[in-house]
């Protein structure tokens, strides 16, 4: 049940932030795109304007356009030099191909007859002080630079460069976050696992145990306190059957006490006394014994010197089993020192377990100028009064309630 | 919805919208590299061709201060700039010849310049200050291989500003908007997936309910559901034949001490 619940919120969650991630990426990327293909195409507005001002001092020198010694390497190299630029060409007025670099003639003289480049070209052209557009053709953005001698339009000189490029290079740059996205993915798993242990887990197991506890006819434990879950409403409904089942004994023991008490006749009295003593016995003494009553405490809760739970002693807070402890024992201390033989080590064999033997030992350990074990009591008990930070009196936290395996 | 259900949902959201703050910081830390890069590499360009024009002009002949290699060194690159960025020419003696922004001319240039400018020769990026985000140099030798001079291009920092809150607004909205979609798909699982531990909860919850409704009502032992796994069933009819047990031998206790009272 465990297992299978996990899974399905394990699958659930990581099919979820996956599917956002990836949403969330897809359409901030192409935002990212858009706002690179901006700082790019002022970049191929650079290139463009760099490479029409060799151009035209070529046609200034009286070179025809369509004759320009060393066109291609010049192009190519260009193009190659920026990765970003996916093809420079030279034009003639009529925006037919004269020069290249970059890109292949296929691809590229479709681009260049199109439609919307031809008219930002012919827009550019209009005048040589026209501020250079660039236009978006299948994926291409396209900036035509004109070329003038002498004011006279000579041709084009257009630069491109393509936002699947750009794509290219941000998802490659993404690639090399992938350690932070696994990193996450674990921390994912990590709040799936502490979410189904936390809310189905620990609470199933608890309740478990203490089904099982009160099958064996131990004492009846109680849980406390619940989430408002179906398992928490669950667990409320045990300790209502315990309580029913309670009320039904002490009832029983009631009326039994006293029917014992109301009839003369010894033999009955005798049968009723049996009846009322099969009550104190297993399992039913598990409902007529004194109930115990337990907070189902969760991971997160401060347990003030929590001790584990062993073999049904209720584990007391540590302020209370400090108080109690040190209380008696200080007290013992006190009393043994008032006895003029005794002092410290007789008080240290007073309250040792185990008598003569542990007096003995104290007692010489005393006069060897070990203060002892009840002077160590005292130290421990004024410590505690006033704890320092990290003393054996400070709050301690500990993962996992009093049942927590 | 409640109980398991919420908490599942709380689970799931909060894994969707650490995923969502994460791919935004991943589009945001690409955008920035990005753009820093496209800005570079544009101001390289300039670099390299003003450099061009120098080093062209030293080849006729010219020196580095001469006016017209200046002018014709500066027309090309000027117009390519966008506000803010800024572009020098620094002679040999590291004072500035020509600039795209006059107020400079004339000054020491910064040694930080001159020292990267010292290089073989080939264009470089100085790391940037709180100012400038960007400074690419590339030093300019005269015919026999001395250093003549730099050119410096800087970027500000407050030159990127802008298209980078362009950015974040973006994808703000966009992070929001797909966060509240993936938060209504997970609230929809939450709701309608049926989930086992729920069911298994439930059937639980109806089995205890059925052993506290039968208590005292000499009631028939209550089989554990069937949504329950066998080792949670077990459990659960263990603890149901237990409560049937001791609900029995109460029963049965409380009709012999009627009994007996009776006869007495």
């Amino acid at each position: 049940m465990v297992f299978r619940t996990r899974l399905a919120l394990l699958l659930v969650s990581l099919t979820l932030a996956l599917a956002t991630a990836f949403g969330v990426l897809w359409l901030a990327l192409g935002e990212v795109e858009q706002g690179l293909l901006e700082a790019l195409e002022g970049k191929a507005a650079a290139q463009a304007r760099i490479v029409r001002d060799d151009v035209e001092l070529a046609l200034e020198l009286g070179i025809p356009l369509a004759e320009i010694p060393g066109t291609y390497e010049y192009l190519e190299g260009s193009a190659e030099a920026d990765p970003d630029v996916r093809f420079i060409a030279i034009a003639d007025e009529e925006m037919h191909r004269l020069h290249y670099g970059g890109i292949g003639r296929r691809r590229l003289d479709p681009l260049l007859d199109t439609e919307p480049v031809r008219a930002v070209a012919m827009a550019v052209a209009s005048h040589p002080d026209q501020p250079l557009r660039a236009v978006q053709v299948e994926g291409f953005s396209i900036t035509p630079a004109p070329l003038f001698v002498n004011g006279e339009h000579r041709g084009f000189v257009i630069v491109a460069v393509q936002g699947k490029q750009i794509q290219e290079a941000l998802i490659e740059r993404s690639l090399g976050l992938v350690p932070a996205a696994l990193a996450f993915l674990l921390l994912l798993i990590e709040l799936i696992l502490w979410v189904s242990a936390s809310a189905v887990e620990e609470p199933w197991r608890r309740l478990r145990r203490l089904m099982a506890r009160f099958e064996r006819g131990q004492r009846l434990l109680w849980s406390e306190r619940h989430d408002r879950s179906e398992i928490g409403h669950a667990t409320r409904l045990f300790n209502g059957i315990l309580y029913r089942l309670r009320d039904r004994a002490e009832r029983l023991t009631l009326r039994a006490t006293e029917a014992e008490r109301a009839v003369f006749d010894p033999v009955v009295a005798r049968s009723i006394r049996e009846r009322i003593d099969e009550l104190g016995q297993l399992p039913l003494a598990a409902l007529t014994g004194r109930p115990e009553r337990r907070p189902d405490l969760r991971p997160s809760d401060l347990q003030l010197g929590h001790r584990p739970f062993r073999g049904g002693r209720r584990p007391r807070p540590r302020a209370a089993l400090l108080a109690g402890r040190y209380r008696g024992l200080a007290a013992a201390a006190d009393r043994l020192r008032r006895r003029p033989r005794f002092g410290a080590a007789g008080a240290a064999g007073g309250l040792a377990p185990g008598g003569g033997r542990a007096h003995a030992r104290h007692r010489a350990a005393s006069r060897a100028g070990h203060p002892g074990p009840a002077r160590h009591a005292a130290d421990r008990l004024r410590r505690c009064r006033a704890p320092p930070v990290g003393s054996i009196c400070a709050p301690t936290t500990r993962a996992g309630g009093w049942l927590a395996g | 919805m409640g109980g398991l259900r919420l908490q599942f949902f709380a689970a799931l959201g909060l894994g969707l919208v650490g995923a969502a703050v994460l791919s935004t910081l991943v589009a945001w830390h690409v955008f920035d590299r990005e753009l820093e890069r496209a800005f570079e590499a544009r101001l390289r360009l300039l670099v390299v061709e003003a450099t061009r024009v120098l080093d062209a002009g030293i080849a006729a002949g010219l020196e580095l201060d001469r006016p017209q290699l200046l002018e014709r060194a500066m027309g090309l690159v000027r117009v390519n700039l966008t506000a803010g960025e800024v572009i020098a020419i620094v002679d040999a003696d590291g004072r500035v010849v020509a600039s795209s922004n006059p107020a400079e001319i004339g000054e020491d240039a910064p040694a930080r310049w001159l020292v990267a400018g010292d290089g073989a020769g080939a264009v470089a990026a100085l790391p940037p200050t709180t100012d400038e985000q960007l400074v690419i140099t590339r030093p300019v030798q005269s015919l026999f291989g001395a250093p003549a001079g730099l050119v410096v291009a800087r970027l500000p920092a407050a030159v990127l500003e802008p298209p980078r809150r362009a950015l974040i607004a973006k994808i703000s909205l966009t992070t929001a908007l797909v966060t509240a979609l993936g938060l209504l798909a997970a609230a929809a699982a939450a709701i309608f997936l049926p989930w086992r531990a729920q069911r298994a909860a439930r059937a639980l919850g109806a089995t205890m309910a059925t052993l506290y409704e039968g208590i005292g009502k000499d009631a028939a032992d209550t089989p554990a559901p069937a949504e329950l796994p066998p080792a949670p069933g077990d459990a659960t009819s263990r603890f149901a034949a237990a409560v049937a047990a001791r609900d029995r031998t109460l029963a049965q206790g409380a009709a012999a001490i009627d009994a007996l009272d009776e006869a007495a």
